[in-house]
């Protein structure tokens, strides 16, 4: 029997704020130049092809730390929210009603599942010129902290299913999926019915078909593990189902698939289908990201001594017209996001490092430009430079993350950064700005005070 | 060739976007020339696509936010029971968290107002169940 999860998550209200403004140009503050994957680079790499690839040049691969001048200005912006929410705090008449139980909950009597606040969300972007701030509506972020009211748990959304049912393998999919698509039917907001259930079994066969691959992926010695797959779909009043992955739509669905504790090399589950060509290109592709991230070890240890705990990264995927499954941007047509924990965190049995550890550290990391989505040509990262990238983003994640201990306040706790990074082919990898779309992202958990 | 089982465990959710209408507020920002060492950048990009930076007083931000807080609390909050009774009538789903995202926006050009959108940019996470968290 297998069982699978259906959550209600939340609704969620729009609220905005405008502003009257006028252009600027650069301050000081800024972050270093080399932290931004810059136009040039990236039109040298549109040229590359799956059989080549370019030198990288020094530049690329150079370090530099940010000025103190931008180490204050980047402190304070992290600063102001804590501020702004301290305020909240120390007004009386919102302390009574912002974290204390408001009403009754699904039962209606009052006491009864309350709501209250529990963690503050703030993004933030930076711009072409490495000018860092709040961001506004327009352009991706490339921070995003979260902040936990001090005594409460963090909520997390997206980790907090309250639904379960029986997932009966006997059961056609379109049988399984019934409850799921009956709710969605309640809610008023889908009028073609018929599209809906053919366009919602397809998205749905395409999410198992990877999954099942998923699955077939015992975790890699020494390496960074798939710990969850998820595909987020949006749907229009004419049933239309397609891949989303930010904010908008106004009926949306999560598949979510967590991998399960006992899938380990020891104990795989046993055989029911034959994996193809591409199905083993994938898993290649799997292991050489786990694989890399895992060479990083050293520099990871190093940042757990400061109370910054790189726990998860994730990256987008998509499938190119040939079929090659790479990377994408997160906020292109994505096919779903792999997200990847570090050993320990989910239960796997720990091994020497073996042949498959070398054969996945020396495989390139195809990445599918959304420019060329259409076209059979698949570009390709070599695996060392990909490694020094990959280096460098922990980095300078773990900066933003270090800036944002210092904005710790006594009510509330920064609990976790998540920075997103643009990956050019050439290896290089620079922190998104708002111009660009990432494709990968890191998730720091800070351990902070609790009072 | 390898062969495997069938997929084990996945999970299915749900996200409703219900947009309230609400006023928006309005921050005046400076011209980076003028920005004075306290102010803070919000920035974004404009029409065109490319960076946009403006600049607003501290003091002027957190009171926005503040209010803006205050407001969602007060507005949307109360809302949620009614809210969350149709939902848990209608459907198979339990209403645990609740977001609210609040988006900051600007356009180029003198003295624009906006009119109010979805933004993402903030969000405030509500939870209906008390959950303390235990000092390691």
């Amino acid at each position: 029997m297998n069982i699978y999860q259906i959550s209600f998550i939340s609704v969620l209200c729009g609220l905005g704020i405008s502003a009257c403004s006028r252009t600027s140009t650069p301050l000081t503050g800024n972050l270093p130049q080399e932290w931004i994957v810059t136009q040039k680079n990236k039109a040298r790499t549109l040229k590359l092809t799956s059989n080549s690839h370019e030198e990288t040049g020094p530049d690329f691969f150079e370090w530099k730390n940010p000025s103190p001048e931008a180490d204050e200005k980047i402190r304070s912006v992290f600063t102001l929210q804590s501020a702004g929410l301290d305020r909240l705090v120390q007004m009386e008449t919102i302390r009574k009603s912002l974290f204390q139980p408001l009403h009754g909950g699904p039962g209606g009597e009052p006491g009864e599942a309350p709501w209250h606040l529990s963690n503050f969300v703030a993004e933030f972007g930076v711009t072409v010129q490495g000018i860092f701030g709040n961001l506004m509506s327009d352009g991706g972020f490339a921070v995003k902290g979260i902040w936990r009211k001090k005594g409460q748990s963090l909520k997390k959304i997206e980790s907090n299913p309250s639904y379960k049912v029986q997932w009966d393998t006997h059961q056609s999919r379109n049988q399984q999926l019934e409850p799921v698509i009956q709710s969605i039917l309640r809610t008023g907001l889908v009028k073609k019915e018929d599209s809906f259930r053919k366009n919602i079994d397809r998205a749905s066969g395409r999410f198992e078909k990877i999954v099942r691959v998923l699955e077939a992926n015992p975790p890699i010695p020494s390496g960074w593990e798939v710990s969850r797959f998820a595909l987020i779909l949006s749907i229009d009043a004419s049933g239309m189902v397609s891949p989303a992955v930010s904010v908008g739509s106004e009926l949306l669905v999560r598949f979510d698939w967590d991998r399960p504790r006992e899938i380990t090399q020891k104990k795989p589950y046993p055989a029911t289908f034959d994996l193809s060509d591409q199905d083993q290109n994938f898993l290649k592709v799997i292991r050489a990201l786990g694989a890399q991230m895992g060479s990083t070890e050293q520099e990871l240890n190093e940042l757990q001594g400061q109370g910054i705990n790189l726990e998860h990264f994730h990256v987008g995927l998509a499938v190119s017209a040939s079929g090659t499954i790479g990377l994408v941007s997160l906020g292109g047509s994505v096919d779903g996001m792999l997200y990847y924990s570090r050993p320990g965190q989910i239960e796997t049995i720990q091994l020497q490092s073996t042949h498959s550890d070398y054969f996945a550290l020396n495989t390139n990391i195809p990445v599918i430009p959304s420019q060329l989505q259409k076209e059979t040509d698949v570009l390709l990262i070599q695996p060392d430079s990909f490694r020094k990238g990959i280096k460098r983003a922990i980095k300078m994640g773990s900066y933003f993350a270090r800036m944002g201990i210092a904005s710790n306040s006594s009510d509330w706790s920064l609990d976790e950064i998540e920075t997103e990074f643009e990956v050019a082919l050439s290896g290089s990898i620079g922190v998104v700005t708002v111009e660009s779309e990432p494709h990968l992202a890191l998730e720091f958990h800070l351990e902070g005070d609790e009072k | 060739m390898r062969r495997f089982s069938k997929i084990r465990h996945a999970s299915i959710s749900m996200i409703i976007w219900a947009l309230l209408p609400f006023s928006g507020i309005i921050l005046h920002s400076h011209n980076a020339t003028s920005a004075e060492t306290t102010d803070i950048p919000l920035v974004g990009k404009n029409h065109e696509g490319r960076s946009q930076v403006v600049f607003i007083p501290e003091e002027q931000y957190l009171d926005k936010m503040s209010s803006t807080l205050l407001a969602v609390n007060d507005g949307v909050i109360p809302q949620l029971s009614q809210r969350s009774c149709e939902i848990e009538k209608h459907t198979h789903f339990e209403l645990t968290t609740v977001t609210v995202a609040i988006g900051i926006e600007f356009q180029v050009g003198l003295g624009a107002l906006f009119s109010v959108s979805t933004g993402g940019k903030m969000e405030l996470v509500y939870a209906n169940q008390f959950d303390p968290v235990i000092p390691e």
